[in-house]
């Protein structure tokens, strides 16, 4: 394949790529490491992908294998479920608004890191990526019911962590 | 007139929160979430989450530009063409063991291979040289590897005769 072309789709999908990975390892540096062997794995299958799926639904698929895969690897996992502490945890006060709202997603997502995988997986891909249930069920491996149940209970879950 | 349920609109909310939905949609989406504290409130986290994504690292994408470009460390190159069948290998590895106990039993005496390399056809093709069946039993590996399927053939139906 024509490498400026590669380099596009590089270029293209490595955002979206590196969040599943650190979605699912937590860390950055092994979700870098994820993304790139993930990449590495699917832009040198091309000829693997048969066009039932979009692109972008297969390559995160498989950067999302990878970084299990990678968990299996070196038996490294997660931290441990929500702390009440870090859940209720308020932005500092008296800082200018702009600090207290960024603050304020901050705790957002560091609760969103807490929420069983699927679920994590199901929000991530549906909010951050804007994909459909049916290809965020491609992804996470389940079926679109299962995938838009996880994104809800998800949602549901951490409205609760933030009131 | 606000005619979208909850329900109806929850699926769709995060678009509208990540500034995908445009036109009507995303009219009657606004609509709703200002009428709505419940929706407005999930808005609000949705909103929260978008601008908390993580961007990619510096200099990522050139990485693993440049490792495209590497050979592969994982996938051996792809094997074409013709491959032995199993019984060739099978029979190849019984001829290893006979050729093996025959030079067991025998006293190393200088044989003239002419014959063996006259039923290898064009794989054996040197010289004839004072070789013993000591020697034929440590390099009879390779050679037999490098046999085509008629010599080997061949090869098998003498040892049985």
């Amino acid at each position: 394949m024509d490498p400026e072309a590669l380099n596009e789709l590089v270029t293209l999908h490595q955002a979206s790529a590196y969040r599943v990975a650190l979605g699912i390892l937590g860390s950055e540096a092994d979700a870098q490491d994820a993304t790139q062997d993930g990449m590495l794995r699917a832009l040198r299958g091309l000829a693997g992908f048969r066009g039932d799926a979009s692109f972008r639904t297969w390559l995160l698929a498989i950067v999302a294998n990878e970084a299990r895969s990678l968990i299996r690897r070196s038996a490294r996992r997660r931290e441990a479920p929500l702390d009440e502490d870090v859940a209720g945890e308020a932005p500092g006060r008296g800082v200018a608004e702009g600090v207290v709202l960024q603050a304020e997603e901050a705790r957002v997502r560091a609760m969103l890191a807490r929420l069983p995988e699927k679920q994590r997986l199901a929000v991530q891909l549906r909010v951050d990526e804007g994909l459909s249930f049916r290809e965020v069920g491609e992804v996470i491996g389940s079926t679109e019911g299962a995938a838009r149940v996880n994104y809800h209970h998800g949602i549901r879950r951490l409205r609760e962590w933030l009131e | 007139m606000n005619t979208m349920t909850c329900e109806e609109l929850a699926d769709r909310l995060p678009d509208w929160a990540a500034g995908r939905l445009a036109g009507p949609e995303a009219e009657a989406t606004a609509a709703h979430v200002h009428g709505c504290a419940d929706c407005a409130a999930q808005a609000a986290l949705l909103r929260a989450l978008v601008a908390s994504r993580p961007t990619a690292p510096a200099g990522m994408s050139e990485r693993i530009a440049v490792a495209l470009r590497e050979p592969s460390r994982s996938a051996p190159p792809a094997i074409t063409g013709w491959r032995r069948p199993q019984w060739v290998v099978s029979a190849a590895a019984v001829l290893v063991l006979a050729l093996g106990t025959v030079v067991f039993r025998q006293t190393a005496e200088p044989t003239d291979v002419t014959a063996v390399s006259s039923a290898l056809g064009d794989v054996v093709e040197e010289e004839p040289v004072a070789w013993t069946l000591d020697d034929g039993a440590v390099a009879g590996a390779p050679v037999l590897d490098d046999l085509s399927e008629e010599a080997l053939a061949t090869l098998i139906e003498e040892l049985g005769a």
